[in-house]
């Protein structure tokens, strides 16, 4: 009804409206030209659809950086009435997608090759997700966030079943698509009870009214009138949100999609999706925490308690699943369910250093799990999967560069210092404990002290990679790995960000600690 | 607000109809049977849509569900001959801890529905009286009433209904319009890619030459079957 | 009695306002021809019950009682193309009812609004174009 209302202003968009949206549009045109591609080009020139997605993706990110450098104080630029809103946090995670979709580009190719699926179908399905996730970090308004979602989730269905002559890809799409359907419908749900409560789609006016709903105050008869009433809907909003949140962040227990979708996908997919999906699933959430239900943190609804037992059960459940995992996709799966656990762990510190732990552990967590699928693609071969860890045996005397770098993101991914994933880590748990100081409540500390316990379990099997790749039994076959060049670019750039995210971070944390200021402004001001 | 008059009697029945063919839908054996009664339910759930006066709504459930979606639904269901193997042999509510389950979290989200709507629903009624934008909505309404035109029929007045929807669609939202539109997009791709024969594939030179090597004689087979 | 008493009201209320407003006024031509639907199949399944002379036979009792007997069950599985057809005709119904807002409203007052929303329609129709050519060139609409 007052969506309604507000439609009725007359003034129509500018240019300046689709200025802001131009990475996400370029990506749609590429994408669209890439369909054609694949229809005009004969199957052998496929490729050519591939270089072209990794053109455009540099375009689109060429035209973020031009947003970045136009708007360099990162005053947040409302767009396509409130649709949208182009900030620090918007900027930074379009930024973590492309990375990512350029990696996925790039290691994609030689699978697809192995697998006799080289369909210009795939790059143009990679553009459209990295539209929908790019949206989805912009998205101001529960039905653009929505919109975009679904976007972003429905190709990733066909991007699962995209080896649709493989059984195991059939059954991951069929698994991930009934869940992420249910969940979207839980999620919806949760939105619509939120717009109930607030009378508008609109995160900041949700924000707002969800402030005054329950501020106590005194009406014209000079009794109180508090905003209990309301409680219990807001509760059950925040509850189906956070139910249909964390299905797409895969957090325990909506987590039982993840290992079979990820062992069943096309590698790439599997890289593309424990990343970039996963960071834009978070993004949504830090949006629609921060800004709208930014508000209940400190009051009698307060969400921190349920997301903090859900990513302590999280990164349980994910560390000790991971321990007996012989398929190395799926033990990878098992570690991407834990990590959600860690990064929500930043959500539930709520402050700044909590926020660019999430950042810059999302990013550095793009970067070495592309790294690690990466290599595991390289095993693939006509005849062997290669995604068992006994694959690996051996790995150190067949391509001694290829098992260093596998150890330095498993190491990464296990939290070592002086890598990436120790950074992001360090901020993670500094943060819960610096807000544990403040609010003088020890729960903070119980729990980054209980992470900190399951992270030492996760290098179990992180180290169990190296032990088999130095130590084990060199497998049967001799021939060497055959990497494309694009692969082989991947991986570097995977690696060089890693590593100088560990020994470096300074430059990083800064970028982050500016570009994040929106969403500890959003929290700072409800106290 | 309550319901008087015929609109009680139209409300109750289509209420009923709609649970009692949802509850069908879900205890029919026959998975064609279950669309049938899931068409019966969209239908009433349409009715109900027109009860609130949402007609366009109404009309989108009626030509998209029970035209689109429910003809799809049974040529899936055609398609992949659910049952064929297990007609008749497996009781639905066997596994107990599953029931149990799924009947009290559904049990839970009604319990906090109804409490949650009973207690919210003067709370949001009291804000915005408070705020007077229900009032100024209502008096808007009441005016766009007075001036409609009544439709040739004679029975009612033309409703503004469609063209709100309109309004706020192609104006507020027009960004997730568009969003939409790439949705459809990747559906299609995506319907399209994932049910081609190899035989489509192999005509339209998207095989790799070594699948096609290895396809080659079911292909041929496949060709020998749709001819016969 | 509860129902006269509806009656009464409902025909108070048609003497007000002429019978112009409430929703289920203008719905009572589609409520007869509803009701009228219900009693066309079924009065002549239950008048036939009792109307018909009862005489049982194997033959009639077969599901085809001419021709050849059938050899497989009815419920036979349908070829993967009728699922792209049902599925391409389901995408471009929702991009109709999209069509039926915007008709409505595109040619009011405001002439700005008009350009706006034909070019809205037009990259909204030209991105699914895309997807049409895509499934055209692909072979999804050729049958055979």
């Amino acid at each position: 009804m007052f969506l309604l209302l507000q439609a009725n202003t007359t003034e129509l968009y500018s240019l300046r409206d689709l200025m802001l949206i131009a990475p996400e549009l370029i990506l749609t045109v590429c994408g669209c030209v890439a369909l054609v591609m694949e229809v005009v080009l004969p199957y052998r020139k496929s490729k050519w659809t591939a270089y072209f997605a990794l053109v455009s993706i540099g375009l689109a990110a060429a035209s973020l950086a031009s947003l970045y450098f136009a708007n360099r104080d990162l005053f947040p630029l409302d767009g396509f009435y409130g649709m949208l809103r182009i900030d620090g946090f918007a900027i930074l995670f379009k930024a973590i997608f492309l990375i990512g979709a350029a990696l996925t580009v790039a290691v994609s190719m030689r699978y697809l090759d192995v697998e006799g699926e080289q369909h210009g179908e795939y790059y143009a399905l990679v553009l459209f997700a990295t539209v929908g996730m790019m949206f989805l970090a912009c998205g101001f308004d529960l039905i653009s966030l929505y919109i975009s979602l679904e976007l972003m989730a429905l190709t990733f269905y066909v991007l699962v079943a995209f080896t649709k002559r493989e059984k195991r890809s059939n059954e991951a799409a069929m698994k991930y698509f009934l869940l992420g359907a249910f969940s979207s419908g839980i999620l919806l749900y949760g939105m619509s009870l939120l717009y109930g409560v607030a009378g508008s789609t609109n995160l900041g006016e949700i924000g707002r009214s969800i402030g005054v709903a329950l501020q106590p105050s005194v009406n014209e008869l000079g009794m109180m009138t508090s905003g209990i009433p309301l409680r219990p809907l807001i509760l059950l909003g925040v509850i189906a949100l956070s139910a249909g949140l964390f299905f797409k962040i895969s957090a325990v227990p909506f987590h039982m999609w993840a290992p079979d979708a990820y062992e069943g996908a096309p590698t790439p997919v599997t890289a593309f999706l424990s990343t970039g999906s996963k960071a834009a699933s978070f993004a949504l959430y830090l949006r629609i925490f921060t800004e709208a239900l930014g508000g209940l943190r400190g009051t009698a609804l307060d969400w921190a308690p349920l997301v903090a037992i859900v990513a302590a059960i999280t990164i349980l459940v994910g560390n000790w699943a991971a321990v007996t995992q012989e398929n190395s996709k799926r033990l990878l799966a098992y570690s991407s369910i834990s990590n959600a656990g860690y990064v929500l762990l930043g959500l539930v510190a709520g402050n700044s250093y909590g926020y660019i732990g999430i950042v810059i552990y999302l990013l550095v967590y793009t970067l070495m799990n592309i790294g690690a699928f990466g290599i595991i693609i390289s095993l693939r071969r006509r005849g062997i999967i290669g995604d068992n860890v006994n694959d690996m045996a051996g790995l150190a005397q067949k391509a001694p560069g290829m098992a260093a770098m596998m150890a330095i993101f498993m190491l990464s991914l296990g939290g070592l210092p002086a890598t990436g994933g120790f950074i992001g880590k360090y901020f993670l748990f500094g943060g819960l404990l610096q807000r544990g100081r403040l609010e003088e409540k020890s729960w903070y500390y119980w729990l980054a002290a209980w992470a900190i316990i399951n992270t030492v379990v996760s290098f179990y099997y992180y180290v169990r990679f190296i032990k088999v790749m130095y130590l084990g039994e060199r497998v049967a076959d001799d021939r060497p790995l055959a990497l494309s060049p694009a692969l082989r670019a991947a991986l570097v750039v995977s690696l060089i960000g890693v590593i100088i995210i560990g020994i470096y971070p300074q430059p990083f944390i800064d970028l982050a600690q500016k570009l994040i200021t929106p969403l500890t402004a959003g929290a700072l001001a409800f106290r | 607000m309550t319901l008087t008059g015929w609109e009680a009697v139209f409300f109750w029945v289509f209420a009923v109809t709609a649970l009692m063919a949802a509850l069908l839908t879900v205890l029919a054996r026959n998975a064609v049977h279950s669309a049938m009664f899931l068409i019966s339910t969209l239908v009433s759930v349409a009715a109900l849509f027109i009860l609130l006066g949402a007609e366009f709504v109404a009309g989108a459930q009626i030509l998209v569900y029970v035209g689109g979606v429910m003809v799809l639904f049974l040529f899936v269901i055609m398609l992949v001959n659910v049952g064929a193997e297990e007609r008749g042999k497996e009781a639905i509510f066997n596994r107990t801890p599953q029931v149990v389950a799924s009947l009290l979290f559904s049990g839970l989200l009604v319990i906090g529905l109804v409490i949650g709507i009973n207690q919210g629903w003067r709370a949001i009624q009291e804000r915005d009286e408070r705020d007077n934008r229900l009032v100024e909505v209502q008096v808007r309404r009441a005016q766009e009433e007075q001036a409609l035109p009544v439709a040739a029929t004679n029975t009612m007045k033309i409703t503004r209904d469609t063209e709100r929807i309109g309004n706020s669609l192609y104006r507020y939202a027009s960004l997730p319009f568009e969003i939409a539109s790439i949705l459809l997009l990747v559906a299609i791709i995506g319907s399209v890619m994932l049910a081609r024969t190899i035989k489509q594939e192999a005509v339209t030179d998207d095989l790799d030459p070594e699948v096609l090597k290895e396809a080659a004689p079911l292909i041929t087979e496949r060709a020998d079957l749709t001819e016969g | 009695m509860m129902l006269s008493l509806i009656l009464q009201q409902e025909l108070a209320r048609m003497q007000t306002t002429g019978g112009v407003g409430s929703p289920v006024t203008a719905y009572w031509p589609i409520m007869v021809f509803l009701v009228v639907a219900i009693i066309f199949p079924v009065l002549p399944i239950v008048l036939g019950r009792f109307l018909r002379p009862m005489m049982y036979s194997k033959t009639k009792a077969r599901p085809y009682e001419c021709g050849i007997d059938p050899k497989t069950e009815a419920h036979d599985r349908f070829t993967v193309r009728y699922y792209i057809v049902a599925m391409l005709f389901l995408i471009f119904d929702v991009e109709t009812i999209f069509l039926l807002p915007w008709a409505i409203i595109f040619m009011g007052e405001d002439f700005t609004f008009t350009k706006f929303a034909l070019l809205e329609m037009f990259i909204f129709i030209g991105i699914l174009i895309v997807g049409y050519y895509y499934a055209w060139r692909k072979g999804a609409l050729e049958w055979a």
